[in-house]
């Protein structure tokens, strides 16, 4: 009887995955698992999920401040050769979500100006055509550890 | 109950898994030599490929550190593998990244870099003609720069890493999305297989 219990509960709680929490919710905006990852002083990249529960809306900067310069790049795979496309706008449509994650869209801070180490918090401004700035406190992971978050959030189901 | 409940459980677990003969990178149809090539090491010294890497596995990536995505999370993912694989396997393993950005990387820069994943990874750098060279022979496309509209420029590259094995040719490469799993899976069948007769 036990198993059976024990079989139930797995299936039930969606092979084992955790629902995820969004980290803020905002004007209709909930971010997902933000990360931020440095392998050099003076540059880094930041991860996260956005789902818009609003009307729709458009992801139309990330800002950093005083940090550094930050830009938001897709990855594009052709002939052979990957390479890195700025991106202006992100529309997320009511109900939908985005997420950013290693070979798609990430926001690259360059010219950062101080060192960042695992477990500093930076924050993160997303700013949205209609909502406005959404601030993100941002954990600074390892690749490691970010990538295992990365891979929680795709496999939770909360983006749509 | 449990008759009903099995397969929902078993599919939980995902497809069944691959024959552990089944190697998960891509693989070569006919396996690529060995390019014979001498690079500049991030201690200045001279960097002979055939030489130094003679018998090991040799996973070999063009990259750079202002990659902000592919180059890392590579390198991430193999350093953490091979910190798990024993060390009769992992110590059978060389991993050397070639930049494919040398006006930025400087060696320092490149060490740097190299040092968040694996003190061990040798970063190499050269002048262009020579590194375009050995992406041909590996049947990649070279990298070049690419304006990024505020200054600056990305480099774009082949996303795949080429592993040599003992016999000295590449039968097998990773392109990206290869995830630590198929790493910790292939790199064992990489070094222990007798890849010399395929």
């Amino acid at each position: 009887m036990r198993s059976c219990i024990l079989l139930a509960g797995l299936i039930l709680s969606g092979c084992g995955e955790r629902a995820a929490e969004p980290a803020v919710v905002e004007a209709g905006l909930e971010v997902y698992s933000p990360a931020a990852v440095s392998p050099v002083s003076d540059l880094a990249s930041v991860y996260f999920g956005v789902v818009n529960r609003g009307t729709t809306d458009t992801l139309v900067a990330v800002d950093v401040g005083e940090l550094g310069v930050a830009s938001i790049h897709t990855m594009l795979e052709e002939g052979g050769a990957a390479r890195m496309v700025p991106v202006e706008l992100i529309e997320i449509a009511a109900g939908t979500g985005v997420q950013f994650r290693p070979g798609s869209y990430h926001v690259m801070l360059n010219e950062v100006t101080r060192g960042l180490s695992s477990g500093d918090t930076i924050v993160v401004s997303l700013r949205f055509a209609k909502a406005g700035s959404v601030d993100v406190a941002t954990p600074v992971l390892t690749y490691s550890e970010m990538i295992e978050s990365v891979e929680a959030l795709s496999g939770s189901g909360a983006i749509p | 109950m449990i008759p009903v409940l099995l397969p929902a459980t078993l599919a939980c677990l995902g497809d069944p898994p691959p024959d552990p003969g089944e190697i998960r990178g891509a693989t070569y149809v006919e396996p690529l030599a060995k390019p014979d090539f001498v690079l500049t090491a991030t201690d200045g010294s001279d960097f002979d490929f055939r030489t130094e890497t003679d018998g090991f596995v040799t996973l070999l990536f063009f990259g750079y550190t202002h990659c902000p995505d592919v180059c890392p999370v590579h390198m991430a993912n193999i350093a953490s593998v091979l910190d798990e694989l024993a060390p009769r396997v992992a110590n059978r393993v060389k991993v050397v990244m070639v930049t494919t950005d040398p006006a930025r990387d400087s060696l320092p820069r490149l060490r740097e870099w190299l040092d968040n994943f694996d003190t061990g990874f040798v970063g190499l750098t050269g002048d262009t003609a020579t590194v375009n060279r050995i992406q041909r022979e590996l049947r990649m496309p070279p990298a070049f720069a690419q304006e990024t509209g505020d200054g600056s420029y990305a480099v774009a590259h082949s996303a795949a890493v080429v592993a040599f094995t003992e016999d000295n040719r590449a039968h097998v490469r990773y392109p990206f999305g290869i995830r630590q799993a198929d790493w910790a899976h292939d790199i064992p069948l990489l070094v222990e297989r007798d890849w010399s007769g395929l």
